[in-house]
């Protein structure tokens, strides 16, 4: 009996430690943004020498050019006829004016209050991000604005991704799912010196800090080196950044 | 005497008439073919249905504290695409289902059909307009969509807005930039003669816009290819 007591203790010794350091760090606020990396085919297109045939066409006799000539004239003479109609629609090139068909949609929304704007939030520069094959570089793609009273940090992930392969639709390219590396780098401005992969397995890294009452906007550059095996086309991304403070 | 003279020269035209129809010899047998040619006009009818099925609205702001529904100017098969007053800034939302789009034409090479923003988002107590493309996007009806699938942004017209934002003018065809949807063929032997293609919309408030009001007018454009 003495000993469970002494186990028992000891346990809620434990469980206090842990929820006492768990307590050192608190998560403000967490927000994403969505940016869609558009991958353009090379203007250089690669055509096999096979695939570039020759067609023989025999030349049209001499009687078939007269014959054809004699008709065209004929053709020209009608038409200069037609011409004099007051009205012939055939001399509208076979153009006819009409005014396309048209619909609208209003959308309407009313936006509520982000109760943690003020410590913390994006800034998006643009939506889409036009790559080509090979190394790509995006200077500012968006900001990111932080504070807090007390110390705090801002770490980043990618959205969606986690230890058990990702989620189907998000974690492809160019972020992938640990173990695969992302391929999409960023460099907080002013605060790293050099491009670090996504985090994407589940587990977010420290993109940049702050002391106590001051306030960072800083810019995100990203990097992204599309290999040849990437069809062209266009690929969502969706990246997490968290505010925490101690 | 002038109008005596005037008399006579009537007369004289209508007997040289006369003689022309009556006196006129029969034309010798023969024959003749002519080519006739016509072009029928290609005909493209588009209507548009909000809200077109059940389960339309929006979703998404995971973490927001707020669950988005939609606003009152939402019914279904109709109103305004409405996505509430639960959206909150900095995050991002899904409007599932909200415009079927039906096109019916008799053009035997399709038709394309445009969208674009007959002006950016306007506040609707102040004025002030923020930009479309950063704000809402489009992407085809699919039940794997979410807030964050890969979406085009509208774009703001360069046309000319009319109807209080409802149409817009265009100086020829809309800009290819704005196509949404191409279908390649007649459509007279699809049900009811039309192609239909739903569209889901992407509201992205990461640029934290003011909390107010906001609407802005999409306007859909079927031309025949």
């Amino acid at each position: 009996m003495r000993k469970l007591a002494i186990v028992l203790a000891s346990l809620a010794i434990v469980v206090g430690v842990c929820s006492q350091a768990r307590a050192f760090t608190v998560t403000l606020s967490t927000k994403q943004i969505a940016l869609t990396v558009v991958v353009t085919p090379s203007p250089i297109v690669y055509v096999p020498e096979q695939a570039v045939g020759l067609t023989h066409v025999a030349a049209p006799s001499p009687r078939v050019i007269a014959d054809r000539e004699a008709f065209d004239a004929r053709v020209r003479s009608i038409q200069f006829l037609d011409s004099t109609l007051a009205y012939d629609p055939f001399s509208l090139g076979d153009m006819v004016a009409q005014t396309p068909p048209q619909g609208s949609v209003k959308v309407q929304f009313t936006v509520k209050l982000d109760p943690t704007y003020q410590y913390f939030h994006l800034i998006p520069k643009t939506s889409t991000l036009n790559a080509g094959y090979g190394g790509n570089t995006f200077t500012c793609a968006f900001e990111v604005f932080a504070y807090y009273p007390r110390t705090w940090y801002v770490t980043d992930d990618v959205y969606g991704s986690n230890t058990s392969g990702g989620t189907a639709g998000l974690n492809g390219f160019p972020t992938y799912n640990y173990p695969t590396a992302s391929l999409l780098l960023w460099l907080a401005e002013g605060n790293t010196t050099s491009f670090a992969a996504y985090a994407n397995g589940g587990v977010n890294q420290t993109s940049f800090t702050g002391a106590a009452g001051a306030s960072k906007t800083v810019c995100i550059d990203l990097s992204l080196t599309v290999p040849n095996s990437v069809a062209a086309g266009s690929y969502p991304v969706t990246l997490n950044y968290t505010l925490s403070h101690s | 005497m002038g109008t005596r003279i005037r008399h006579a020269a009537f007369f004289g035209l209508i007997a040289a008439a006369a003689f022309a129809l009556l006196g006129r010899p029969a034309a010798a047998g023969g024959f003749g073919s002519v080519q006739l040619n016509w072009k029928i006009v290609p005909v493209v009818k588009l209507a548009l249905t909000p809200n077109y099925a059940s389960g339309f609205g929006p979703q998404g702001g995971v973490g927001s504290g707020s669950t988005p529904a939609p606003g009152s100017g939402a019914v279904l098969d109709g109103g305004v695409v409405d996505f509430g007053n639960q959206v909150v800034q900095g995050y991002s939302y899904l409007y599932k289902y909200a415009v079927q789009a039906a096109v019916q034409t008799n053009d035997s090479n399709g038709f394309t059909l445009f969208a674009e923003g007959s002006s950016n988002v306007i506040d609707t107590t102040s004025g002030a307009t923020y930009p479309l493309n950063q704000l809402l996007f489009w992407l085809p009806s699919s039940a794997a969509n979410s807030p964050f699938s890969s979406a085009t942004p509208f774009q703001v017209t360069s046309g000319t807005p009319g109807c209080a934002g409802a149409c817009i003018t265009y100086s020829g065809n809309p800009p290819p930039t704005a196509s949404v949807w191409s279908y390649p063929s007649s459509t007279l032997s699809l049900p009811g003669s039309a192609a239909t293609q739903g569209f889901d919309y992407q509201l992205r408030l990461f640029s934290s816009p003011p909390t107010d009001s906001f609407y802005v007018y999409i306007v859909y454009t079927a031309v025949g290819n």
